[in-house]
């Protein structure tokens, strides 16, 4: 009796301290659900979910890196122009290594050294934003603005406005792959992410960190900590997502420009908000966020389904959906705070 | 002579007149007549928004709908106008785009106000649902063939200039009142009213501004519904002054403007500024991108110099400020 009680007052700590996830769970099984019915049982097709699975990494893994900046009370307007220029770079990077008719082995070394690379320059972006905010002081959305445009303008100055093209098959065929047929290995790269940021935020004193800065920055420097290093680590991190973004862009579209990522960044804030992470900081997920970006591409593709419907009432929706879900959180957060 | 060097408007106009002596010494076809003009007239339009927004940022907000606002104003009193047939005066259409900008603007202005989330957020959502709602049910894209009075005040120009040299020429339109008056407005509210005050009050610290007595929401809503109003506007003027309408007048127009209100020395977390400062800051942003091709660099590379000059712009005030904190912190602590 006694233990019955209290597994139940756990569920309902457990529901409290999830109750976003669980808000968003439902919201997805009542879309796939109201979707297949509009479509006849067409939506609910293995193709269509595996074509969800495709498109949502380069999202994905662009939102988690601005997820890290929101949690820390920030905001990194920069996720988009850095991998843009990641991807770009790699691109001319990986054209150039590349001998020509290269073995298998070959192939693969080079993209991994362009990984490698990718990931680098991901790094020097972030810790650049980070820099800026932590030791000069520049307000995150201000530095971010700026190394913006200036990572932008590199990538528009060096490839002219142009794409590049004619890149070594091994990348596109390596984002097309789908391990056991089914699973696409982008999706695989973004469980990884997705895993490595939930280790980080839940299991590392960085992530302890990251949850503090954003809940309160002046106490966290009094208890005598360095706020300086861990936001420029958080950025660093940021940064290097979104060179892995950037890189799996180029993959998808088998071509590398200046404007690709220009459509994600409001997506990208959505996803956050959606989560449940605090704009304010000190607060998220990284399961909220695998959910809210399964339930936009869901909404997504959804949309893409109906002929009638054009791709620009997808923008008044999404714009709708975030007014709707901050009223919601913020009233619903209003309401718990009077109970206590 | 000390405060005079200490404020940071100074530096920006210093810089302005140094890079245009160098535009001049470089190409020697900087100070003409129509370079002058050309200038001029593209300070209207950003002018007019940065002004604007200038008074959002002191009151410690930010607004990235407001491109957005103009778009949706521009269409659809144009849509309205050729619906109607209206071939009465050109005011009606400034008032009517004022209208639904102000419209659009509360809509900012009470979701600010009432969640008290970063106004970044929301305007990027409000944003995003102006731009489908001018995209999906005004379906508009460009609309070349102007009503009569917009393609009337098109043709209406104050004065005309040519270059003897080059045989360039260029014209003043009349709008160039309208960034006046709006500057002045701006400067009058700031500096002598009450809710100027307030709007400073509120971006230096909103808890002590409302414990002095400001009504905090609605100086929000205030800010916002100007910024809309003025954005109405300043749509229907760029349409004035191209002739014709198109849905990428204003793209990245909101990174720009910010950038420019931030070059004038107003601090992105309110409190400070001015607007001489922002008009400043205009100017800088403006000279460097229609004139990088006189002084001999590529166009391509305009977005870093953007770039460079947002972070130069606030660099040292904010180092400045990281410091001063150090030292208090160090004397508490030590």
């Amino acid at each position: 009796m006694e233990k019955m009680k209290l597994s139940k007052i756990n569920w309902k700590d457990y529901y409290n301290q999830n109750s976003n996830n669980f808000k968003l769970v439902v919201m997805f099984l009542l879309s796939v659900l109201i979707l297949s019915i509009i479509t006849g049982g067409r939506f609910a097709s293995g193709r269509q979910m595996g074509l969800i699975a495709y498109l949502l990494p380069e999202m994905g893994v662009l939102s988690l890196g601005m997820m890290l900046a929101m949690i820390s009370g920030g905001i990194d307007l920069s996720v988009v122009a850095v991998a843009d220029l990641a991807g770009i770079l790699s691109c001319i990077f990986m054209r150039s290594m590349m001998p020509a008719d290269a073995s298998l082995s070959i192939q693969i070394a080079v993209l991994l050294i362009t990984i490698i690379f990718c990931v680098l320059i991901g790094a020097v972006c972030g810790v650049f934003s980070g820099f800026l905010i932590s030791y000069i002081g520049i307000p995150a959305m201000v530095a971010t603005l700026g190394s913006s445009d200036i990572i932008l303008g590199i990538a528009i100055g060096i490839t002219n406005g142009s794409s590049i093209k004619d890149l070594p098959a091994i990348l596109n065929q390596t984002t097309n792959y789908r391990l056991f047929g089914i699973i696409p290995s982008t999706t695989i790269v973004f469980g990884i992410c997705t895993l490595l940021i939930a280790f980080l935020l839940n299991k590392t004193s960085l992530g302890f960190k990251i949850y503090m800065i954003g809940s309160n920055q002046t106490d966290f420097r009094f208890s005598g900590m360095d706020s300086r290093k861990t936001i420029i680590l958080t950025y660093m991190i940021s940064g290097i997502l979104a060179s892995v973004s950037g890189l799996l862009m180029c993959g998808h579209f088998n071509s590398a420009r200046s404007d690709f990522g220009k459509s994600y960044l409001m997506p990208a804030i959505l996803i956050c908000v959606l989560a449940g992470v605090n704009p304010s900081g000190g607060k998220g997920k990284a399961a909220g966020m695998v959910l809210a970006i399964i339930l936009l591409q869901t909404l997504s593709s959804g949309f893409a389904m109906f002929q009638n419907i054009s791709d620009y009432y997808k923008n008044l929706i999404w714009g709708l959906v975030l007014i709707f879900v901050m009223i919601l959180n913020v009233t619903s957060e209003r309401k718990r705070a009077k109970q206590i | 002579m000390k405060k005079f060097f200490k404020k940071s408007e100074i530096y920006v106009l210093l810089i302005i007149i140094a890079l245009s002596l160098i535009i001049q010494i470089k190409s020697g076809q900087f100070f003409t007549s129509n370079n002058m003009v050309d200038l001029a007239r593209s300070l209207i339009v950003p002018g007019m928004m940065a002004s604007a927004l200038f008074m959002v940022i002191a009151s410690g907000n930010i607004d990235v709908s407001f491109p957005y606002t103009a778009m949706l104003c521009m269409f659809s009193v144009t849509k309205l106008f050729q619906t109607w047939n209206f071939e009465g005066s050109i005011l009606w259409g400034y008032l009517l785009a004022a209208l639904i900008g102000m419209v659009l603007g509360i809509i900012n202005g009470v979701l600010a106000a009432w969640l008290k989330l970063p106004t970044l957020i929301i305007t990027l959502g409000t944003c995003t649902a102006y731009l489908g709602f001018t995209q999906g049910v005004l379906k508009s894209s460009v609309i070349s063939v102007l009503p009569k009075p917009m393609a009337d005040m098109a043709e209406w120009n104050l004065f005309s200039v040519r270059d003897v040299s080059s045989g360039l020429g260029s014209s003043m339109p009349v709008s160039i009142f309208l960034l006046i008056f709006i500057v002045l407005i701006v400067a009058l509210i700031m500096k002598y009213t009450m809710l100027g005050r307030g709007i400073y009050a509120l971006g230096g610290d909103p808890v002590a501004a409302e414990r002095v007595g400001f009504h905090v929401p609605l100086i929000r809503i205030f800010v916002f519904a100007f910024m809309g109003m003025i954005a109405g506007i300043t749509g229907l003027t760029q349409v004035t002054l191209s002739g014709m309408c198109q849905i990428n007048f204003f793209d990245g127009y909101e990174m720009t403007i910010i950038a420019a209100v931030v070059l004038g020395g107003a601090k992105i977390t309110g409190g400070s500024g001015s607007v001489l400062g922002t008009f400043l800051g205009v100017v800088l942003m403006k000279l460097i991108s229609n004139n990088l091709i006189l002084l001999g660099i590529p166009t391509n590379w305009s977005k870093l110099m953007t770039g460079v000059l947002i972070i130069a712009g606030v660099f040292f005030s904010s180092y400045k400020e990281i410091l001063a904190k150090q030292r208090v912190n160090s004397n508490i602590l030590g």
